[in-house]
């Protein structure tokens, strides 16, 4: 009798339990902390509502951006922390402030993802500028078009601004870029003979390099006397100069384009180079550099070496002891350059928003001031190519040896965008690259970079499929 | 097998002491391949502690060396020694406000660790209790998984309850216990002869007594092994405080040691000689504990 | 006299009430799915998912019909997961409900404990269900969907599913309860027993709390999206086993990564292990002078990490100015370029890990320094040299920390990461020689951001790790002493 008792009692407590919870439709408390599902969309409806409640509150309520990036060092710091202070002082009376955190270097972005997903990130982030569309497409970018200042596209090189832009909306504001040029030893070429000047194709590289090695090969430190697999230069920035590259568009990547005729003289080029030096030497001079402390230049180990154009800016540091007599020029053009001016390709960085940050309206203000007037001051203290047309106007670095040179070259330097389905197709690329340039494990490079064009094309339609594209 | 064997020493040594005059010329020869086998493993220890000891060198020779040699200089003896690097790497950044910082971290984690580990290690060890092995397996199970993939949830959901960019992620998870801890202390405790605890317990003992005044005294060296690790893990991490801390006032020294890290390359010097003074507190503390560690059983034989 | 009769007769019934509701539960899932009757639509559709898979291409005339629904549970993940599960635990309800009934006393005994295992879990999905489904009702309002009609509405069907679920379970318990008591087995733990019991609970309260609250969570979670696409800041579908299925036939690197991390496994766990004991015994011995200088020294390189170290061997594996190859050459042997020829990168890893052996060293020289030295002398003067001394005495003596020391080595170099990450640079070294297991799942769920298809991977190498595990605790009992044990074999 008990024991029925006791059931039909729990079954009473069932039923209204069941019946409680068929009509709930509210406050019940989450169990799982962390759902993407359904927050996938509307931009348009959340930024519409801060934007209402910012015009509902009256006097102003003291606002602190955080701006996180990755400079740190001594060189570094003092710059970023005047361009803070400076802001602060102008916009003292809104009641904006801003306060800079450094992260380290490569883990910013897994921070900055970190935290959109927590909702809680920074106000800027300053990040890499190629995957810029990538972010936007995939909600860790901003969209801050509605939030900039009028006019503030002119300020800016056009290539630059396009590649923030995605879809038509702005998503970041340009900071740096850099480009890519050859350092070499004007005291090796004088011994040689050879005149920089000179240099106008693939093929005079090439015998430059013979000449270079009969005078020097055995003597001394001297390994070699150039190869792109070394310092900062590689496959891409010989390729945009030989008009190839990963995909059709730099700027809207569609169609891979690993296998096309320009990449596969490209490779054929580099592969000239890998076997003029055989593996031995190419894998020793590049332990040699990895290790980042033994510079192969200022150490006389080679004659030339592809770098980017902050090089310089260590060059003066570390040349005090070695004292080599430096000069600069662009790669030559390749066979089927279609313009016949040397090109390369630059990377960069850019103040981006990220998705969810709070005071939209005022983090792209810091965003703007940084790449702005910001730039201006990093331009001159850090000598480096900025993307504000203004900054670059810059009378400290018309002394440095190679400045002239920089920005002749910027005329033609490009960035790439990556790929929205395939963000990581550079991957595939650089293996087929280094399996015959720097593993020496394959020599046929048509094959290589079929291979490659595959890989990606898999991706993309893999990636497609889940976006139900 | 213990009790025979001890009845078997006190009859032989009563044996022996007759037999002291034919074991002289015994001893001696055992003295002597004690000695041979002594001088045999010190030349060994010495060979592989100068390999040991080499890369430590070498990154004294670059803390050492100016900044035009470090990116020519190959060698481990620098053309000059410029002991000023250490002084430049120590006040590039706000190391003290770092070191500050690490020494709490680590302080705290210290207790946390030790206070929680002994207690649940002892659980699992001495303790009956239902679903113990079921319970023991998870815990086994959360050292297997690598923690990519949970540190996107376990970020958010720190930010949920808004401990990030305070210094609670970093402290609270020790005060709970770690899964290689508890099993390295589980084993120690579960080597320890039960015949200590059933005596313990006949007067009257309670567990806390017995875990505090008994197993921990000796289970000592595991112990002070695992507050050595805690205190150089704590020490040495960096993946912590880099996603947890927003506030360059709260940084730690490791953090610190990446600010000589920049795109433009990285300047050596000074972060060896900074990795160096970042180095020297653990060792300091390693050479004070390590008696602790090595400490010779003194509780011997077990009667009856 | 009656009352044995009561219970008697409830001892008969039980099972069969038991095994009913099973079966019920389990046409409750199946029927609808048949779809003969929709009296019940949305038990229907419902139902209709789990059975159907592939939610992203649903039947259009269901989304007509029952347009909140059906979007709700093909775009959501969790849903669709939860959806799943429910399934699969309803099956394997209704199964051991059959086995209940069954005759011989053994087969029924492991039903009832299969079914009370599997109902309660079917009745936290269900749980999970509902929260999900009130949750994305709070959602819909903030983003206004609601004007649009849309709206989610609890299936009654999971209500009913909960409910049945919770009443096997309890069932199950009193079943058992009565069984123990008839067969005379229900030992009600006497109170001593009881306050050990909440003693035990309590040592090891400071865990349970640490992982209901921080771990918890995240492993689900992480679970699950091992079963879906997740972007982490975009959007997370529901893909099925797909990410498992594509792993194992249409991922190149997968095996490649699988197979450098069993190398590395083989190779560096125990020859570090040996090394660390050889260590610990040599240092051991009473008769070397400069003990506790040596004790540090080879303790150092374990404290150094980080950065520092890996760059530092970088120089040490350069191929010609590096003092390894430096070293050999004055030994005559031509040194290879390390870590730039694809045969010899992991080896200069194992290398690295050797010289980073101290920590094991010590703890197994506190190990050994807590054998009491009487076992020794029982032993010398039972006759027993050298090895034998080792192998009998010591070894069974530092058995426990021995096990210790392998189990963690084993599961440590599965994880191997941070060496592999900075030596190659992040890539996956020469011909992907480097490219670890782990170091994989980072790139896939930190470059790439296919956080759904790294948890996949996270989850197969804890399954492998966790097999590797039990085997060795299988076999530990046939090796490892405790003496503090209660006598077992």
């Amino acid at each position: 009798m008990k024991k029925i008792k006791s059931f039909i009692m729990f079954g009473l407590c069932m039923a209204l339990l069941s019946f409680a919870l068929v009509g709930c439709s509210k406050g019940k408390k989450e169990t799982d902390s962390d759902k993407a599902g359904i927050d996938a969309e509307p931009t348009q409806a959340v930024k519409d509502e801060k934007e209402e409640s910012k015009e509902e509150t009256g006097d102003k309520k003291p606002v602190t951006l955080r701006l996180w990036a990755h400079w740190g060092s001594e060189q570094r710091r003092p710059t970023i922390d005047k361009i803070i202070q400076k802001f602060n002082e102008k916009y003292a009376d809104q009641k904006i402030t801003a306060e800079y955190v450094y992260v380290p270097f490569g883990d910013i972005e897994t921070k900055m993802i970190a935290s959109v997903t927590a909702g809680n990130p920074a106000n800027v982030v300053i990040s890499a500028i190629e995957d810029t569309n990538v972010k936007a497409m995939r909600n860790q970018a901003m969209d801050i078009t509605d939030y900039l200042s009028d006019g503030v596209a002119e300020k800016f090189y056009e290539k630059y601004w396009d590649m923030v832009t995605y879809e038509d909306r702005v998503y970041a504001v340009p900071f740096n870029t850099d480009t890519r040029l050859v350092f070499y030893n004007k005291t090796m070429f004088k011994e040689a003979g050879i005149n920089v000047e000179d240099i106008k194709t693939w093929d005079d590289m090439i015998n430059v390099c013979k000449k270079l090695d009969e005078k020097f090969m055995g003597k001394g430190d001297y390994m070699l006397a150039f190869n792109p697999v070394l310092g900062n230069f590689g496959f891409d920035t010989l390729a945009i100069n030989n008009g190839g590259g990963n995909f059709d568009d730099p700027m809207n990547p569609n169609l891979p384009t690993a296998n096309s005729k320009q990449n596969i003289e490209t490779l054929e080029h580099m592969k000239v180079y890998a076997d003029m030096y055989g593996q031995d030497l190419v894998q020793q001079a590049m332990a040699a550099n990895a290790g980042g402390a033994q510079d192969l230049f200022l150490s006389g180990k080679v004659a030339m070496i592809g770098q980017v154009c902050n090089y310089i800016a260590t060059i003066e540091k570390y040349n005090a002891e070695a004292k080599v007599d430096y000069g600069v020029f662009a790669y030559p053009a390749g066979p089927s350059n279609p313009t016949g001016e040397p090109a390369a390709w630059g990377g960069g960085f850019v103040c981006t928003v990220p998705y969810g940050a709070e005071n939209p309206q005022e983090s792209t203000l810091l965003a703007e001031f940084m790449a702005t007037e910001g730039a201006a001051i990093w331009a001159q203290e850090q000598k480096d190519v900025m993307c504000s047309t203004e900054a670059n106007e810059n009378p400290a670095m018309a002394s440095s040896v190679g400045w002239k040179e920089t920005i002749a070259l910027m005329e033609n330097t490009n960035g790439t965008r990556r790929h929205p389905y395939a963000p990581n197709a550079g991957q595939f690329m650089a293996e087929a690259v280094d399996s015959i340039v720097k593993n020496y494990t394959a020599t046929d490079v048509e094959a290589a970079l079929n291979t490659a064009q595959e890989q990606i094309e898999a991706k993309i339609e893999e990636e497609k499929f889940i976006f139900g594209k | 097998m213990m009790e025979e064997s001890k009845v078997k020493v006190e009859n032989k040594m009563k044996k022996n002491e007759t037999k002291k005059s034919r074991n002289i010329k015994l001893s001696e020869s055992i003295h002597f391949r004690q000695t041979v086998t002594g001088t045999i493993g010190t030349i060994v220890l010495l060979l592989g502690s100068i390999i040991v000891l080499y890369p430590l060198a070498w990154m004294l020779a670059t803390a050492l060396k100016s900044d035009a040699e470090v990116m020519i200089n190959p060698s481990l003896i620098p053309w000059k020694f410029h002991w000023e690097n250490f002084a430049k790497a120590w006040n590039s950044a706000p190391f003290d406000i770092y070191l500050r910082n690490t020494l709490f971290l680590t302080v705290c984690n210290l207790v946390g660790v030790l206070l929680s580990n002994t207690l649940v290690a002892y659980g699992f060890a001495k303790m009956e209790f239902k679903g113990k092995d079921a319970i023991f397996i998870c815990v086994l199970g959360t050292m297997m998984i690598p923690g990519m993939v949970t540190m996107i949830p376990s970020y958010v959901l720190f930010s949920k309850i808004g401990w990030v960019g305070t210094y609670l992620p970093l402290i609270v998870p020790a005060f709970t216990g770690s899964a290689y801890n508890i099993f390295l202390l589980r084993q120690a405790f579960m080597g320890i002869n039960q015949a200590y605890s059933d005596a313990a317990k006949i007067e009257g003992a309670g567990e806390l007594k017995i875990l505090s005044k008994i197993y921990v005294p000796l289970a000592r060296p595991v112990l002070t092994t695992i507050a050595v690790f805690s205190f150089n893990g704590t020490w040495n991490d960096y993946f912590g405080p880099m996603l947890y801390l927003n506030d360059e006032k709260l940084y730690t020294l490791q953090l610190g040691l990446r600010t000589f890290r920049g795109t433009a390359g990285v300047e050596w010097q000074k972060f060896m000689a900074a990795s160096l003074i970042v180095l020297i507190p653990t060792v300091i503390l390693y050479f004070f504990m390590q008696k602790y560690i090595i400490q010779s059983v003194a509780i011997g034989g077990i009667k009856g | 006299m009656k009352e044995k009769n009561d219970q008697k007769s409830s001892l008969i019934l039980m099972p069969k009430i038991i095994t009913l509701l099973s079966i019920i539960t389990f046409a409750v899932l199946i029927i609808p799915y048949f779809n003969p009757v929709r009296f019940l639509p949305q038990l229907g559709d419902w139902s209709y998912l789990y059975f159907l898979g592939n939610s992203m291409q649903v039947d259009k005339q269901f989304i007509a019909a029952f347009p909140g629904i059906r979007e709700f549970f093909a775009n959501n993940a969790i849903a669709v997961f939860c959806g799943y599960f429910i399934g699969i635990f309803t099956v394997a309800q209704f199964i051991s409900g059959l086995f209940i009934s069954s005759k011989k006393a053994n087969k029924s005994a492991r039903g009832l404990m299969l079914l009370m295992i599997f109902s309660a879990l079917n009745f936290a999905a269900n749980l999970i269900l509902i929260a999900d489904i009130c949750s994305a009702n709070i959602n819909v309002e903030k983003l206004g969907y609601s004007q649009l009609g849309i709206r989610y509405e609890i299936p009654i069907g999971t209500v009913v599913f909960m409910m049945l679920a919770l009443t096997q379970f309890i069932l199950g318990k009193i079943y058992r309860k009565k069984l123990l008591i008839e067969k005379g087995l229900y030992i009600k733990m006497t109170h001593s027993q009881r306050v050990e019991n909440a003693k035990g609970y309590a040592f090891i309260a400071p865990y349970i709390i640490g992982f209901t609250c921080f771990t918890a969570l995240p492993l689900i979670f992480s679970f699950f999206s091992s079963f879906t696409y997740y972007n982490i800041t975009a959007v997370q579908k529901w893909y099925g086993i797909r990410n498992f299925t594509n792993l194992f036939t249409k991922d190149e690197y997968f095996w490649k990564s699988l197979y450098n991390t069993g190398w590395y496994v083989l190779i560096s766990v125990p020859l570090a292990i040996l090394f660390a004991m050889a260590l610990a015994l040599l240092m051991n011995m009473k008769s070397i002078k400069g003990l506790r200088y040596f004790r540090t020294v080879y303790y150092l390189p374990s404290v150094l990490s980080g950065v520092a170290v890996f760059l530092l061997w970088q120089w040490i594996l350069d191929p010609t100015a590096g003092l390894l190859n430096n070293g050999l050459s004055m030994l005559g042997i031509q040194g290879p370029a390390w870590l730039f020829d694809a045969k010899w990168t992991k080896p200069s890893l194992v290398l690295m890990k050797l010289w980073g052996v101290g920590g094991n060293t010590i703890i197994l020289l506190s190990a050994l320094q807590s054998v009491p030295q009487e076992l020794y002398d029982a032993g010398a003067v039972d006759g027993a040299t050298g090895m034998k001394k080792f192998l009998h005495i010591t070894l069974p003596m530092i058995s426990p920390t021995l096990f210790f020391v392998i189990v963690t080595g084993v599961s440590g170099a599965f994880q191997v990461f941070d060496s592999a990450y900075i030596m190659a640079n992040g890539t996956g070294g020469p011909n992907n020689s480097m490219l670890f297991y782990n170091l994989y799942l980072f790139n896939t769920a930190m470059k790439d951001q296919q956080m759904g298809l790294a948890s996949a991977m996270a989850w197969i190498l804890f399954a492998i790790i966790m097999v590797i595990t039990v085997i060795q605790m299988i076999g530990s009992k046939k090796w490892v002493y405790y003496e503090g044990g209660k006598d077992k074999k």
